[in-house]
């Protein structure tokens, strides 16, 4: 397989001239602009051993450089956000074995890690003189990029993907017809530890466009609002939260030029889809699917006026991609070819990640080989109709997703030890106004909430942090014997603003 | 109303939408000065602002808001308003 998604990249960065490759704080970046940044931070990153690099992730057109810098040289880049709590930030470091990390911009954050990680190799890279970029052609199997999703046991996992699977991707892309071209500007809404961010800023640049991130400073779904009418973008992929925040404004949003939107992350709701067609009368919306596990996203489904195929009102996730294999396996493990009948969903195919980073332990619990073919259990329960969409269901653990970010509970619980280890602690997600958040019942803690919060504040990303936290007398259990999560999410909900 | 009155009244908004304590409303305070103010909140406070002054903003005029100073006047114009 060849890497052309990188050699289409690498030409349009010597090509593209003055034409805005990204417009970033409303600054426009041209593509030799890009390009030079690029050229730059591959002089430096190619005197680097490791075959990872680090990059903080702030919102600057050089960020952006050192990621296609990185892959241009071969290696494969980690995205670190500054304001991560330390502990975390030096799991990453230690199991992804980074040497160097580059950054954009000096700032108290950036300080607080250069003054803390002593032994690693900060590079500034707004400091380094431009230079024309090359291309060392990677092989399909070397590894792109790496990213830690939550883990059960607190512990992050890191996700492989190679350069391979995100060709993979790109084949599959191509072939759901978007047509995109050199006038389409793109939306890029997501922070860089979230997979669905490569496709955002990687499109643009093969097909010779533009992408456009949200400025800082903004409550994170207006500047959403604004960059989707100010920079009259043409290709948004958002997760339903975002505009699920904006319902009651719905009626304000007129976006005409918007032609393709489409929803991953998260559980599409068909009436919040309806009011959203109103909203881009000309787009074609499709809901995609996918886990970092299997490369952004791995099926899509067309959705139109009138013909939007749901369960109960959640929108379905369509069919598998060129590249991607989907199968059902029922609870003994047995493959479910009837229609209609739920399963947990397994992956496979060329976009699949050659499995977590230095975790045989997961490895072995969640990949597997049926009839030859390696798949992954995503852990969703799924049906397939007889045309051959698929309709996410639900979860099987207690995994849950809240603004498109994934988070296992068990993580904020084992948080929660390391503060109070006397005190057995349940997390749990629930909803209030079709919004998800994020609780912690704590047994008899003697502790305040606030007191809770800012006590897990240091341990955990602030998208892990819960929202509220209640002292508990005794932990529920239902008829199991287990612990009753229900009974704590519907007292989660009635307890949410007191 | 008054504008000391406005940010009274809200300060028992933000109380009962970010859950920390007495927030002091000053009219260069920002989400980046709040624990958990993020979008979901934001727009719940923004909500709770609408229902209880009864008045109704533009999506226009929540992205031109720059902090809370920036709230109390367009709560002030939009009761003067009605």
């Amino acid at each position: 397989m060849s890497i052309s998604f990188l050699q289409t990249i690498f030409k349009r960065l010597q090509t593209g001239g003055l034409q805005t490759a990204c417009v970033i704080e409303d600054t426009e970046i041209s593509y030799s602009s890009l390009s030079a940044m690029t050229g730059a931070v591959q002089a430096k990153i190619q005197r680097t051993g490791s075959m990872r690099i680090g990059i903080i992730t702030q919102n600057t057109a050089e960020t952006y450089a050192t990621i296609i810098a990185a892959w241009l040289t071969g290696k494969a880049y980690i995205p670190i956000p500054a304001h991560y709590p330390l502990d975390r930030i030096a799991e990453i470091i230690s199991s992804a074995e980074i040497s160097a990390i580059f950054y954009a911009t000096e700032d108290p954050e950036v300080e607080r890690l250069t003054s803390h990680f002593t032994k690693i190799i900060f590079t500034n890279t707004s400091d380094l003189p431009p230079a024309d970029c090359f291309y060392s052609f990677p092989a399909e199997d070397k590894e792109a990029y790496l990213l830690f999703t939550s883990g059960t046991t607190g512990k992050p996992k890191g996700v492989p993907v190679t350069f391979g699977n995100i060709q993979a991707f790109m084949d599959g892309f191509d072939a759901l017809g978007y047509q995109v071209h050199e006038d389409d500007r793109f939306l890029q809404m997501f922070e860089l530890t979230f997979d669905l961010s490569v496709v955002c800023f990687t499109l643009p640049l093969i097909c010779g466009g533009s992408f456009h991130t949200l400025p800082s400073g903004m409550i994170k779904t207006l500047a959403l609002y604004h960059v989707l009418e100010e920079n009259r973008i043409t290709f948004s992929l958002m997760v339903p939260s975002a505009i699920g925040l904006l319902l009651p404004y719905l009626d304000d949003i007129h976006l005409p030029e918007l032609r393709v939107s489409q929803f991953c992350g998260e559980a599409l709701k068909k009436d919040l889809l309806e009011k959203w067609m109103v909203c881009v009368p000309n787009a074609r919306i499709d809901n995609v699917y996918g886990p970092t596990e299997a490369t952004i996203y791995c099926s899509a489904l067309t959705c139109a006026s009138g013909k939007i195929p749901n369960q109960s009102g959640m929108v379905g996730i369509g069919k598998p991609m060129q590249e991607s294999l989907f199968m059902l396996l029922d609870e003994h493990g047995n493959e479910i070819t009837d229609t209609k009948m739920e399963g947990e969903l397994c992956l496979g195919g060329m976009q699949l990640t050659p499995g977590y980073l230095n975790n045989p332990e997961q490895n072995g619990q969640k990949f597997f080989h049926h009839h030859g073919i390696r798949y992954y259990r995503t852990g969703d329960i799924a049906y397939r109709d007889r045309s051959g969409n698929y309709f996410y269901i639900g979860r099987k653990d207690d995994q849950v997703k809240i603004q498109g970010y994934r988070i296992e509970l068990g993580e904020l619980e084992v948080a929660s030890a390391r503060i109070l280890p006397q005190n057995p602690a349940v997390a749990v997600g629930y909803q209030v106004s079709n919004n998800w958040y994020l609780a912690l019942f704590v047994l008899q803690a003697g502790l305040a909430e606030q007191k809770i919060k800012e006590a897990l504040r240091p341990l955990l990303p602030q998208y892990m942090q819960p929202h509220r936290v209640f002292a508990i007398d005794e932990i529920p259990l239902n008829a199991n014997g287990k612990t009753d999560r229900k009974a704590l999410r519907i007292q989660a909900e009635r307890q949410h603003a007191s | 109303m008054e504008t000391s009155e406005i940010r009274l009244q809200l300060s028992n908004i933000f109380d009962s939408v970010f859950h920390c304590g007495n927030i002091e409303i000053t009219d260069d305070l920002t989400a980046e000065k709040v624990d958990k103010w993020d979008s979901l909140t934001h727009l719940t406070m923004i909500a709770a602002v609408e229902s209880h002054f009864g008045i109704r903003f533009k999506l226009k005029e929540l992205t031109g808001m720059k902090n809370t100073g920036d709230l109390v006047k367009l709560i002030v114009e939009k009761k003067q308003a009605v």
